[in-house]
């Protein structure tokens, strides 16, 4: 019993929110391109060390010795980018040390959102007090230096079974995390900040549903965009993190290798041998900006104020 | 709370030749030169605006927002240019003072001769030295067009000093005057105040002394009170009349309410869909409205002088897409008179004398013959 | 239009209603003061009722509006629906009662959950009250869009894709879902172009006729609020200061405020604009945090000036009091208030 004569037109595309993200991230060309290498990063520390022409620890000091003692250099006959001064396979390494990289990224990350995303979104829900307090708690972990806490627990713990673990990179991703959470925190108080006092979740409290599914339904599902955004975009610094830990020294134990530790071992050789630095150097400069290429499309498709926008 | 008079456009000739004058001496010369450009002045137009079209070249299309738009303004005249939101009011303001952004936005074709210049023709120095000299801007939201970290006073100061050339004590004193001249309390103390410590209305206020600060020949007026309170609102457009009748500024009131328009303008023009559907004296517009879509206009809201009761007689369905639209009414898909001529092609402006003075509308039912009584 | 029984007790009672919000500063939190939303607000709508709320923004008439089904907390008086103290009930209650009471949104944009489909957002009342599930539920879910004048095909868009009017009857359909007896409708018009207005204004009327349902109509819009309300309440800085029966409240308005909103209000007709005596209030609305003593409207008041400012008005806060026949207004001169001519607009006989 329609009250109503004339029913309302309507444009005949049909489209949901995940949808025409996708759409807009496509139409944006350095995003895709920052999205194919990082598939291409992903596959390689999958499936890598099955790529790698040597396994990385394997020292080819025949070659080597033939070579007078000196790494080779690239394109020789074995060995496409050449062999560090022990004779291990630079290729083979800089592959090992993708592995690395990704795993330091989605590890850092799973803990960023496991401790931030409930953090952020308990003072935002809750506010008042325990807002208060749960803010200043990541005050204070904002104010401490990153770095200093890092080396601090990674000298403190070396020793115990968390400092040995994994070759000393289950610290590493811990130490990193722990840092890192509280942009995440924050960015997710905001956000639920702004969506409980939205019409929609008072509409959703004015027909009598829970404040459980509330959250659950409405409040989660809206702040999935910028955390995705957000999560994209602290891979880059969180490889950075772990890069500049190898360089000087902390974390990855030899012989497995990181880009890192690469750069720092073949920063002694850089005169005579530079592609020791320059080739994992790349291999970073490359991971860093795909990333943040990325992030940034990542933001631009999914920013609420460009939604449903031709 | 004076009611708004019709304004004469003729003031008379403001300086009369002298009893005996030799024609050939410099002094003679001058005069003559003067008293030409006086009488040229009041045989031409304030503004006119010839097939004016800005386009938004959009990836989904090519978006005829302001479709060959047309219309005259006198010195001193206030001309409301009405229509719902995405009619092309506001784009054709924007066009008209060159504000369109560019990309996405295009003026493709058409004049704006803007007291004898062609603004389309001027480069970007010369517009912008024209803006702010000449032609006065008020925007709906007064935040968006206040600059949040400057001092007000600074920011009315500001215009005096670039376009008048005044010193800085000198603009000072004039930001003032003008403060105070637009009802803003103890304007001495309130010139070191910044954006956030006014009210809405009296931020409007503020525009409007910005607005006004060069004595503008030309006023354009966006919406500048749908963000405000009745109250508020009639404060404001009080204001906006005593001041424009006496600095003898020409105004165009961009707005959606008739209301407003009814009591402002001289003229109104309506839009819809990127074109100029009707357009006459006020109370011709207001009486006997020649373009269905007018009258639904006025027919679709509850109207305070009406006496309540029934349903109200509302627009059914949606405006037209305007990417490349039809070559028809577009109007026609919402008219209740349709007839079969109105979607096979579009209507043009014709003047509808026995209506009114420059009365002219777009309707093929309204014209001599038609079947719209 | 009360089609209720004699003696039954009306469907909302609100008595002496404060919404007061704490000012906190300081890391402390300490709180400063208060702003008074909603100073003490007595009203009660009749079933098959409806009341119009006008107002200037700030004047708390959504504030009250949100109180009235408990979705503010008051922080004193009652609210009564049905008989029931609202402020007593607990959650579990209240969630129960939130059946019969809903409220639709000003925003059209902001109101519906950019990521639900119209179908979720349609069916979520329904899943929530398990009024009906599986093939009923979304059977229910068309239905109500075909009620409210949509295309019951269009479960499965989003949002976004619809224009503000189609959105306004979307959250209309999900107010309708759990068959309320009484909406409190917070200026669901003035997000809307003129057009698109009167469509939705015809709607509510509508479904108001073919539910029996009671509406609390808040807009700042006077000419919406006199078309579709039997009464109608003038609220300023917290406090209610007229309300009575629409055509005796816009015929003879009692109170100075509400005689100079009307007269701001522009017409659709150059003549009457030309003719018409406006008062212009001066200055603006004083914080509700700090509201003037005596009669709040006293700082800008015409009648006030126009009486040579009498003591009472500064000291003396005026009580809502009959001032003809089931009209009231706090004013303490509203008869002179009411014999003067100022802002009145003659309608023209339709």
């Amino acid at each position: 019993m329609p009250v109503l004569g004339g029913v309302e037109r309507l444009a005949s595309r049909p489209a949901g929110p995940r949808r025409d993200a996708l759409r807009r991230l496509s139409r944006n060309r350095l995003a895709v391109v920052g999205a194919v290498v990082v598939v291409v990063l992903l596959v390689i520390a999958a499936v890598g060390p099955a790529l790698a022409p040597w396994p990385y620890f394997v020292q080819d000091l025949d070659a080597i010795r033939a070579n007078g003692n000196r790494p080779l250099a690239p394109l020789s006959a074995e060995h496409v980018l050449g062999t560090d001064s022990l004779g291990r396979d630079l290729f083979s390494r800089l592959l090992d040390g993708a592995q690395i990289s990704v795993s330091v990224a989605l590890v850092v990350q799973l803990v960023v959102l496991v401790i931030g995303v409930p953090i952020g979104a308990a003072a935002g829900w809750f506010g008042g007090r325990i807002d208060n307090y749960l803010m200043r708690f990541t005050d204070v972990i904002y104010a401490f230096p990153d770095l200093l806490f890092i080396i601090l627990l990674s000298v403190v713990l070396r020793d115990t079974f968390l400092g040995k673990a994994m070759s000393g990179m289950l610290l590493i991703y811990l130490a990193i995390g722990l840092t890192a959470w509280v942009t995440m925190a924050r960015l997710v108080r905001g956000q639920v900040l702004s969506l409980k006092e939205s019409e929609f979740v008072e509409a959703a409290r004015a027909t009598g549903v829970s404040d459980f599914r509330i959250v659950v339904r409405h409040i989660l599902p809206n702040s999935i965009g910028p955390v995705i955004v957000a999560v994209t975009l602290g891979i880059p610094s969180a490889i950075l993190a772990e890069a500049t830990l190898s360089f000087i020294g902390i974390g990855i134990e030899a012989p497995r290798a990181s880009w890192g530790s690469l750069i720092n071992e073949g920063s002694r050789w850089i005169r005579s041998e530079p592609h020791l630095v320059v080739f994992p150097a790349l291999a970073l400069a490359i991971a860093l900006t795909s990333f943040t290429f990325l992030g940034d499309g990542l933001r631009d498709a999914l920013d609420p104020k460009l939604r449903g926008r031709q | 709370m004076t009611p708004p008079t019709r304004r004469e456009t003729e003031t008379g000739t403001a300086a009369q030749l002298p009893e005996m004058v030799e024609v050939s001496t410099p002094e003679g010369q001058r005069l003559v030169a003067q008293l030409t450009d006086e009488a040229e002045r009041h045989s031409r137009k304030l503004l006119q605006v010839r097939d004016l079209s800005t386009y938004f070249f959009t990836p989904g299309g090519v978006v005829h927002a302001v479709d060959e738009v047309s219309f005259d303004l006198d010195y001193g005249e206030t001309l409301g240019l009405v229509g719902e939101s995405g009619c092309g009011k506001s784009v054709t303001a924007l066009s008209i003072a060159r504000l369109v952004a560019q990309p996405p936005g295009r003026i493709v074709d058409g004049e704006v001769i803007f007291d004898g210049i062609d603004l389309l023709e001027l480069s970007g120095e010369e517009m912008r030295l024209l803006r702010g000299r000449k032609i006065g801007f008020i925007f709906q939201d007064p935040m968006t067009s206040l600059n949040p970290t400057l001092r007000v006073g600074h920011q009315i100061s500001e215009s005096a000093r670039t376009h008048l050339g005044l010193s800085r004590q000198a603009a000072a004193a004039r930001a003032v005057d003008l403060l105070g001249m637009v009802g803003i309390p103890r304007p001495r103390e309130r010139l070191g105040d910044y954006p956030h410590q006014f009210s809405g209305g009296m931020r409007q206020r503020v525009m409007i002394a910005i607005a006004l600060a060069c004595q503008p020949m030309l006023l354009i007026a966006d919406e500048p009170t749908t963000a405000l309170d009745v109250t508020v609102q009639a404060q404001i457009m009080e204001l906006l009349r005593s001041l424009t009748q006496e600095f003898r500024t020409a105004v165009i009131l961009i707005t959606h309410d008739l209301g407003l328009a009814a009591g402002m303008c001289q003229r109104v023009s309506v839009m819809y869909a990127g074109r100029i559907v009707e357009t006459g004296l006020v109370d011709d517009i207001f009486e006997r409205p020649r373009m269905p879509y007018t009258r639904a206009l006025l027919d679709s809201r509850p109207r305070l002088d009406v006496e309540p009761g029934g349903r109200l007689r509302t627009i059914e369905g949606f405006p037209p897409d305007l990417v490349d639209p039809e070559p028809v009414c577009r109007f026609a898909a919402r008219c209740p008179h349709r007839r079969d001529v109105c979607d096979q092609r579009e209507p043009l402006m014709t003047p509808r004398p026995s209506h009114g003075q420059g009365h002219a509308a777009r309707c093929w039912g309204t014209e001599p013959g038609g079947w719209i009584p | 239009m009360t089609d209720g029984r004699a003696g039954e007790v009306p469907l909302v009672e609100a008595d002496g209603l404060e919404v007061h919000f704490p000012i906190l500063s300081g890391i402390l939190q300490r709180q400063r003061g208060s702003v008074r939303a909603v100073d003490g607000v007595t009203l009660s709508i009749e079933r098959g009722e409806t009341v119009g709320l006008v107002g200037e923004s700030g004047c708390g008439k959504s504030t009250l509006g949100r109180a009235l089904i408990r979705l503010r907390e008051a922080t004193g008086g009652t609210v009564r629906f049905d008989g029931r103290d609202l402020r007593a009930l607990s959650p579990v209650e209240l969630r129960r009662l939130r059946r019969r009471m809903q409220i639709i949104f000003q925003d059209p944009y902001g109101s519906l959950d950019p990521r639900m489909t119209v179908g979720a957002i349609v069916a979520e009342p329904i899943e929530t009250h398990r009024l009906a599930s599986g093939r009923a539920k979304a059977e229910r879910v068309r239905e109500l869009l075909r009620l409210v004048g949509l295309d019951p095909g269009f479960t499965a868009r989003y949002p976004h894709e619809f224009s503000g009017g189609q959105r306004q009857r979307i959250g209309v359909a999900r107010a309708l879902a759990v068959e309320p007896e009484f909406i409190v409708c917070d200026e669901p018009i003035s997000a809307l172009d003129v057009s698109i207005q009167g469509q939705v204004l015809n709607l509510l009327i509508d479904l108001r006729r073919e539910l029996r349902l009671t509406y609390l109509f808040i807009a700042h819009d006077l000419a919406a609020v006199r078309h579709i309300s039997d009464r109608v309440g003038v609220m300023y800085l917290g406090t209610l200061v007229e309300i009575g029966r629409s055509s005796l409240v816009y015929a003879s308005p009692a109170h100075p405020y509400t005689r100079a909103l009307l007269s701001a209000v522009p017409v659709a007709d150059p003549a009457i604009e030309r003719q018409r005596r406006r008062v212009i209030l001066v200055g603006d609305v004083p914080s509700p945090a700090d509201p003037p003593p005596g009669c709040r409207f006293h700082t800008r008041c015409w009648l006030y000036e126009r009486l040579g400012r009498p003591e009472d008005c500064r000291t003396v806060e005026p009580e809502l009091r009959a001032v003809g026949d089931g009209q009231r207004a706090a004013c303490h001169y509203a008869e002179i208030a009411q014999k003067s001519d100022v802002g009145v607009v003659e309608p023209a006989s339709a």
